[in-house]
């Protein structure tokens, strides 16, 4: 089973607070994925920009909230996209940091088992007494994790090493010399006090834990000093942006006042196969305006070639989406397409964007006014801008064939 | 993969994870068509001590389009008595029809449907269960239910 990112990766708020709360709400509620192209509806709530493009066409309203809303009140919502795209580079980062964490903590409840040993002065016996205290509990879960940590150094009176005086200890979770005195508020204060005598940076045991507390070190210190090391994000927004397939919206077209010829040159236009009745036509247009809109709706770095968007239409076909339930040779047709598909995905490659008047700019940003300006250049046929009006739009999906038989309920 | 599919698998750890709000228990979720859960209504109701089950069918357009939802009707498990609960499992509700939407879960259908049951106050069949039952449609989405009341 192939492993879907999902908020529950992170520990739960007891131990890191609120991660899965921002990895929902970067989330969108119809797909469950980051938000891809997030465009927002009339009531504020933002989606991506396929799911709710696709939902829209079946109800003219907020999925969430069921405020009614059109095509026409979509926005672009770049701060949530830039977020979403920060926190798809920070989220392993993070995981990784949370599940150190919780490990850190398993070792903390160890430590300070362990220093109870000490402290009823019986430093060689690690077996405690199980009528002791009600600790033990803790000390048998975390015994596996201590294996998988290889060897422990436990809390020992600080030996050898010159610097340290009889009176301190090496605190077992953060390596740290600390006063013996001062060992249990120490580790109450979760590693904090009493402040900084430097990590021991040679012994080898300690490389993981240090590096662990650096890696902490470098988020919140990068959250606090907003200042030189953000080179890297801003690095990225000088890549090269994919302007392929070009920034030019496709206007929806009112489907049932279109001649079943002139679907097939408007198919043909954008390279799509031509084959099928009248009803798969439309479906394959209509899904095409859907996915190719939404392409433009990404950064354009973010944004998919040619190339993957008409594999993509080709596997929305294949999985049902381009025809009614029911049909009957569903294989052969398949094959059918299959072979016309190949071709067009090979013939993608090389060429240049659908047959739209070229614009030179790459930052499109005010894509509303383009959809507007660009609504029609063939009079023949009645085409509507992709922010219309409400009521203008195409007729609804043709919904799979009902009873109809009406009943109470 | 397919979104439908990775919807679903995102719900399964949902549920695996933090678990099902009470009543409500996971039957059995071997792939991403069938599912099948369990319902009962907790405290006082016309359902106490009744256990039933309901299936769940998934289309590749969820959760665009609908799961097709029905109470299961075998040895094991019966259908509820219940004015919008047909005695082949079909169950005329709103959610799983024109108020269906894309941000609704299988679990949140689940606690609909129980809050339906616990909340009924006459124990009945439908009016039309025999004309309907006799002519029903396998898939209860094919079914064009006339939603006669807003308390589903
Ligand atoms: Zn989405
Ligand atoms: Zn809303
Ligand atoms: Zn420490």
């Amino acid at each position: 089973m192939e492993d879907v990112p999902d908020p529950t990766d992170f520990p739960p708020n007891d131990i890191a607070p609120g991660l899965r709360e921002l990895d929902e709400a970067l989330r969108c509620t119809i797909c469950g994925d980051l938000f891809s192209g997030p465009l927002s509806v009339a009531c504020g709530h933002c989606f991506c920009s396929l799911c709710i493009r696709t939902q829209l066409n079946v109800k003219a309203e907020c999925p969430l909230c069921r405020k009614s809303t059109t095509e026409f009140h979509l926005r672009k919502v770049q701060s949530i996209e830039d977020a979403v795209q920060a926190w798809k580079i920070a989220r392993p980062y993070i995981l990784q940091l949370s599940r150190d964490e919780v490990q850190r903590r398993l070792q903390f409840a160890e430590a300070r088992a362990a220093l109870q040993d000490v402290s009823t002065r019986s430093p060689k016996k690690r077996r405690r007494n199980p009528s002791l205290n009600d600790d033990d509990e803790v000390i048998e879960i975390i015994k596996p994790t201590s294996k998988m940590n290889g060897q422990r150094s436990g809390l020992s009176p600080a030996d050898s090493s010159g610097s340290s005086t009889p009176q301190s200890v090496s605190c077992p979770v953060c390596q740290k010399q600390v006063p013996m005195a001062k060992i249990n508020q120490h580790l109450d204060d979760g590693c904090k006090s009493p402040t900084p005598i430097e990590f021991e940076v040679g012994s080898s045991t300690t490389n993981n834990k240090g590096k662990q507390k650096q890696d902490w070190q470098k988020l919140f210190g990068a959250a606090e000093s907003s200042t030189g090391s953000k080179g890297k994000g801003k690095a990225k927004s000088n890549s090269k942006s994919k302007l392929e397939p070009s920034a030019t919206p496709i206007p929806k077209v009112a489907y049932h006042t279109l001649k079943e010829k002139r679907l097939r040159e408007m198919l043909s236009d954008h390279d799509l196969p031509t084959t099928g009745d009248k009803d798969t036509l439309i479906r394959r247009h209509e899904r095409w305006v859907l996915v190719y809109n939404a392409n433009l709706d990404r950064n354009p770095r973010d944004r998919e070639t040619l190339e993957e968007l008409i594999r993509k239409l080709k596997k929305w076909e294949d999985t049902r989406g381009g025809k009614k339930i029911g049909v009957g040779d569903v294989k052969a047709y398949e094959k059918a397409n299959k072979v016309v598909f190949a071709g067009l995905i090979e013939a993608a490659r090389p060429k240049k964007p659908p047959p739209k008047p070229q614009q030179d700019d790459p930052e499109h940003d005010n894509i509303e006014q383009q959809r507007i300006t660009e609504a029609t250049d063939d009079p023949s046929e009645i085409q509507v801008p992709i922010s219309s009006s409400p009521g203008s739009s195409v007729p609804p999906v043709t919904e799979d064939e009902q009873t109809g038989m009406p009943v109470d309920g | 993969m397919a979104v439908s599919t990775r919807r679903l698998q995102k719900e399964l750890t949902e549920i695996t994870t933090a678990g099902t709000p009470c009543g409500i228990t996971l039957l059995k979720a071997d792939d991403f068509q069938t599912w099948f859960l369990t319902l009962e209504v907790l405290g006082e109701s016309l359902y106490q001590g009744e256990v039933f089950a309901l299936m769940f069918r998934f289309d590749s357009q969820y959760p665009i389009s609908s799961p097709a939802v029905q109470f299961v009707n075998d040895e094991t498990y019966q259908p509820p008595i219940h004015p919008h609960v047909y005695s082949n499992g079909h169950i005329c509700a709103s959610i799983l029809g024109s108020e269906w939407s894309p941000v609704l879960s299988v679990i949140a259908v689940c606690i609909t449907l129980q809050s339906m049951l616990a909340s009924c106050k006459d124990k009945t069949r439908p009016p039309d269960n025999d004309r309907y039952v006799a002519h029903a449609p396998d898939n209860p989405k094919k079914t064009r239910f006339v939603y006669h009341d807003d308390e589903v």
